[in-house]
């Protein structure tokens, strides 16, 4: 007769086998969280990792002692506790019955599944970003043609204004001449009423004013539609859409154009201060350097309360290309400073930092076998460096 | 002053105006149109319909655009000069249009000087053809 309904403790003998055989490791924790027992298992890991016996809680979840009061309060704790130690990670579930001396952990090696997930996260950024940087490019794109339609005729008006502006002027002054004339010699009472009605509307209309502001209105408003042209322009630079291809490109005009873009950002917080040497152009994909660049001035102006300084320089160090970009801000703590990289790691108040931008700015650097590195000290400000490799087609391609 | 017909394509109509203007300031007879077929009617319903020295034509229009505006004027006036207008200063794309049969081409917005100074250009290359 068989079935399956006998209580475990009918195999008694067989479960302390499968317990200590068990490929998985197992430890047992009495109430004061000391090991009482390791499974053949746990042994092996404990040697493989170099673990002395003081040494072996590390390899348990860090809130191991609540766990512990936990299990013998409640009863088994089967759920998924995750720890990390050498590279290695593990899951832990606890087990152990209300009102007993010990607590079961049994782990299970979840490296090679932390491996994945963390794989599919970063490919899922990567896939946010194409995201991100196509639709920036489209809209790009669709403003610069939006933009430019109205903007044509406005400049090509300003400029004919600006010609019947300087034409109507003049004409007023020749007719000044002819009044100064006339009215010099004897002339009709008519004629008189309509001379003080001309000096009327001029002290009304303020013709003075009018001779004096005119063309500094008119160049003020092509400066500013040649401003509006610029934006435009860099606006495209910053993303051209469809062009994620790796080109030459010269990193000073990257960064010319991404400051142009961030500059209202910038302006009222800091003096920007440009130092670019002399360096060639380099093979890279232009926009997800733009990228970073515009992550590195974002966040040093969000590091700047008020009249602070941000300092951009390129220069050349051998077979590479140095930007360097610091900030006079509040700095980053010694604690965080190793974290700032990390995917989601942020210390920006919710809905300002998502956390992403110097993750993602970093992957942009490692995909140009390049490196970023940080100094910061807090108080005093931070400066990020980013070398990237100048490559043999690039010593070719010479700055003119 | 220079001389020369001038037919400008553009669905804008301010742009048109702005074109003419300064075209006519040049010495150009312009003859304004919203589209490609407009435009051909435009020329022929004229006083001198077999003159036309230059075509200035945007590229990002509503109902037809790009390549497809050049290459039907083209194929109305295969010996005329095409001046391309884009708000979308894509190199490839201009390099693409003088592929197709454009003489030239402006990316907006342009200086008054540039355009009067392409337009003389495809004039004179016309002019010369002839």
């Amino acid at each position: 007769m068989h079935t399956t309904d006998l209580p475990p403790e009918a195999f008694y003998p067989e479960l302390v086998t499968f317990t200590h055989h068990n490929p998985n490791p197992v430890l047992l924790l009495d109430a004061e969280g000391h090991v009482r027992y390791l499974n053949l298992a746990a042994r092996q890991m404990q040697q493989e990792m170099g673990l002395t016996d003081a040494d072996i809680l590390r390899v348990l979840p860090a809130n191991l002692i609540e766990v512990v009061r936990q299990c013998l309060d409640c009863g088994t704790q089967a759920r998924r506790l995750e720890s990390q130690i050498q590279d290695r990670w593990f899951g832990w579930s606890a087990y152990g019955v209300p009102g007993g001396q010990t607590v079961y952990f049994h782990g299970a090696d979840i490296t090679q599944y932390k491996r994945v997930e963390k794989e599919q996260n970063e490919l899922r950024l990567k896939l946010v970003q194409n995201d991100k940087m196509a639709s920036i490019g489209q809209l790009a794109a669709g403003i610069a043609h939006e933009i430019n339609n109205p903007l044509s005729f406005v400049v090509l008006n300003l400029n004919h204004i600006a010609n019947y502006g300087r034409g109507l002027l003049k004409i007023v002054e020749q007719y000044d001449k002819v009044a100064t004339l006339v009215k010099g010699s004897t002339i009709s009472k008519e004629l008189e009423a309509e001379f003080a009605g001309v000096e009327d509307a001029k002290a009304q209309e303020g013709l003075e004013e009018i001779q004096e502001e005119l063309p500094c209105l008119l160049q003020e408003s092509q400066d500013g539609a040649e401003r509006i042209r610029a934006i435009v322009l860099n606006l495209k630079e910053f993303s051209h859409t469809g062009e994620g291809a790796q080109k030459h490109a010269d990193i000073n005009r990257c960064l010319q154009s991404t400051l142009k873009i961030v500059s209202y950002e910038l302006k009222y917080k800091a003096k920007v201060i440009e130092q670019y040497g002399d360096i060639p152009e380099i093979l890279c994909f232009p926009q997800e350097l733009n990228q970073v660049f515009m992550n590195l001035l974002v966040n040093a102006s969000h590091a700047i309360k008020q009249n602070g300084e941000i300092r951009i320089s390129t220069a050349r160090r051998d077979e590479h290309v140095l930007i360097e970009i610091s900030d006079s801000g509040c700095g980053i703590p010694p604690e965080n400073l190793g974290r700032i990289f990390e995917t989601f790691f942020t210390t920006k108040e919710v809905g300002k930092g998502t956390g992403l931008g110097l993750s993602i700015s970093s992957e942009i650097v490692k995909k140009h076998q390049g490196r970023i590195e940080v100094k910061s000290t807090v108080g005093i400000g931070t400066t990020f460096c980013i070398w990237l490799p100048i490559g043999q087609e690039g010593q070719k391609v010479k700055k003119s | 002053m220079a001389s020369g017909r001038v037919l400008v394509v553009d669905d804008e109509q301010n742009l048109r105006k702005a074109v003419h203007r300064t075209l006519t300031k040049a010495g150009y007879d312009v003859i304004e149109a919203e589209d490609g077929e407009k435009g051909i009617a435009a020329v022929q319903a004229g006083d001198n319909p077999l003159r036309l020295d230059v075509i200035i034509c945007d590229v990002h229009m509503p109902k037809v655009g790009g390549k497809e505006v050049v290459t039907y004027l083209k194929s109305q006036f295969p010996s005329v000069p095409i001046i391309v207008l884009t708000g979308d200063p894509q190199y490839k794309d201009a390099t693409d249009f003088l592929a197709n049969g454009a003489s030239a081409y402006l990316a907006k917005p342009f200086e008054p000087a540039a355009l009067v100074k392409t337009v003389a250009k495809c004039v004179e290359s016309h002019v010369f053809h002839h």
